[in-house]
């Protein structure tokens, strides 16, 4: 073995190391939302990319923000603003919804994640 | 001198290295998947009982994915007429109960209600009261009926008064014919649970044996995902405190996981939140605790024991407990202090900065 067999190893291992902590490390976060409006799929959006979304519901506009791989109701055309209360999700298995609008959330995500939140 | 190496022997050593590195970089990125949810799993969601329903479906070679969506489909139906007779407000047949009940006339009871009567008269007996499907006129008093009837402030205290009476003084649900003036009948503290267990039970009819399903943050699960069990986590009541979820939960085999909190429904007025579990001896949102987390083998036993406890209060809950035969509870209080039982305790893996107290 040479020095530079010697190096190149390290580097495959301390590659692997980062690799293993960047992405193994939050275990339990999820990767995508997936976002409803009575009961139809709008989409599926990563949580990599900040970004805010209007969805059309049954009574309006419901807002959300998806920022630093979590996401959240920030607004809705909703009387009690239980779906806004939730605050921000990053579990993969959790949801919410704002029911008067019709508009629900939940969080994808493979590994070690929950299966369900109960609440 | 030989040099260490040659151009020759340098290449293969580069490929090999290469190659090696670019499998471990395959290794290592392969776990967390770009794909979405899971392939080994069938999600099922959809809103219906006034709040969001998720059915998960372990697949294996016993269940493949069409069969899965096959039953979930058969699942969602069979979930569907449940809510429609259920409904306290509804065309269904509670619904109609509740008609006669108003117009001040004997209410007979379908025969296929009398099982779930026959659960809900038992939990009120075993509660003292505690827990009593008797509450519906004060649920719509209060406005908790429907989202969208959500009051700004209590309704006035000679109403309530009334509507608490009423309670006191009706009989109790034991027979197959009703009438008590100023009564309405609202299953919500018991239904969810009892229609988890319906779903859990046409779904092994199905030889379907790995499932969750979740209404509304009331679940039963069945079996396990793959070679592991599945995985539960508890929503923290105030989750804008800190993290949003309080403690997770590894599932042995068939079992209920409910949870009752004041941050479902409810409304704030002048400072205090008055949500939508009402304390049928004051006819008013039951105070002193913020979330009560019941497991048990049976899920509508589990959703009335939630309710029950949830209403006992900081003082009486573990009485309320040991009356209703459950051991594995979890509360959080006013102050956001986590108290669980010893027979819960170890099974939970609490968020960081969580320190519960484990009382017997």
């Amino acid at each position: 073995m040479t020095r530079a067999d010697v190096v190149v190893i390290a580097l495959a291992i301390a590659l692997v190391a980062a690799l293993y902590v960047h992405f193994w490390q939050p275990p339990q976060s999820a990767t995508t939302v997936e976002v409803r409006s009575g009961n139809t799929l709008v989409g599926r959006y990563p949580l990599s990319e900040n970004r805010g979304l209007d969805i059309q519901g049954r009574e309006g506009i419901s807002h959300l923000d998806i920022r630093n791989g979590r996401v959240r109701f920030t607004d809705s055309p909703c009387h009690n603003k239980v779906c806004v209360n939730s605050g921000w999700l990053s579990h993969a298995g959790d949801s919410t919804a704002c029911l008067p609008n019709g508009v629900s959330i939940s969080l994808l995500g493979s590994g070690e994640t929950y299966d369900a939140v109960s609440f | 001198m030989t040099p260490p190496s040659t151009p020759r022997k340098l290449l293969p050593r580069l490929l090999i290295s290469g190659l090696l590195i670019a499998l471990l970089l395959w290794i290592a990125l392969r776990h967390p998947g770009d794909a979405p949810g899971d392939s080994n799993l069938l999600q099922h969601e959809t809103l219906m009982m006034g709040t969001l329903v998720s059915i998960t479906i372990a697949l294996d070679d016993h269940t493949p994915r069409d069969k899965a969506e096959r039953v979930a489909n058969t699942l969602e139906q069979l979930l569907r007429q449940f809510e429609q007779r259920w409904s306290a407000w509804g065309g269904g047949e509670l619904g109609q109960i509740n008609r006669a009940l108003a117009a001040g006339q004997r209410a007979r009871i379908p025969n296929p209600l009398q099982s779930l009567f026959a659960e809900a008269t038992r939990a009120s007996l075993l509660s003292e009261g505690r827990f009593d499907v008797r509450v519906g006129a004060l649920v719509k008093l209060w406005g908790f009926d429907d989202a969208a009837h959500y009051l700004k402030q209590p309704p006035p205290q000679d109403e309530i008064a009334r509507l608490r009476n009423a309670v006191a003084r009706a009989q109790s649900l034991n027979a197959d014919i009703y009438q008590a003036s100023d009564v309405q009948l609202d299953f919500g503290a018991i239904a969810k649970g009892y229609a988890a267990d319906l779903a859990i039970a046409l779904l092994q009819k199905e030889n379907i044996r790995n499932a969750i399903v979740n209404l509304g943050g009331n679940l039963r699960v069945s079996g396990r995902r793959g070679d592991r069990d599945w995985n539960i986590g508890i929503r923290h009541p105030r989750p804008d405190q800190g993290v949003r979820i309080l403690a997770s939960l590894k599932t042995h085999g068939d079992e209920a996981v409910l949870t009752s909190g004041d941050y479902e429904r409810y409304f704030d007025f002048e400072g205090r939140r008055y949500h939508h579990i009402l304390d049928p001896k004051t006819g008013a949102p039951a105070q002193g605790l913020q979330s009560v987390t019941v497991v048990y083998p049976e899920g509508a036993w589990a959703d009335a024991a939630s309710t029950a406890l949830f209403v006992a209060g900081p003082q009486h809950w573990r009485d309320m407990a040991a009356r209703m035969g459950i051991d594995q509870a979890m509360v959080v209080d006013a102050q956001g202090q986590v108290t669980v039982t010893q027979a819960l305790a170890p099974r939970l893996q609490f968020a960081e900065g969580i320190h519960p107290v484990i009382v017997p």
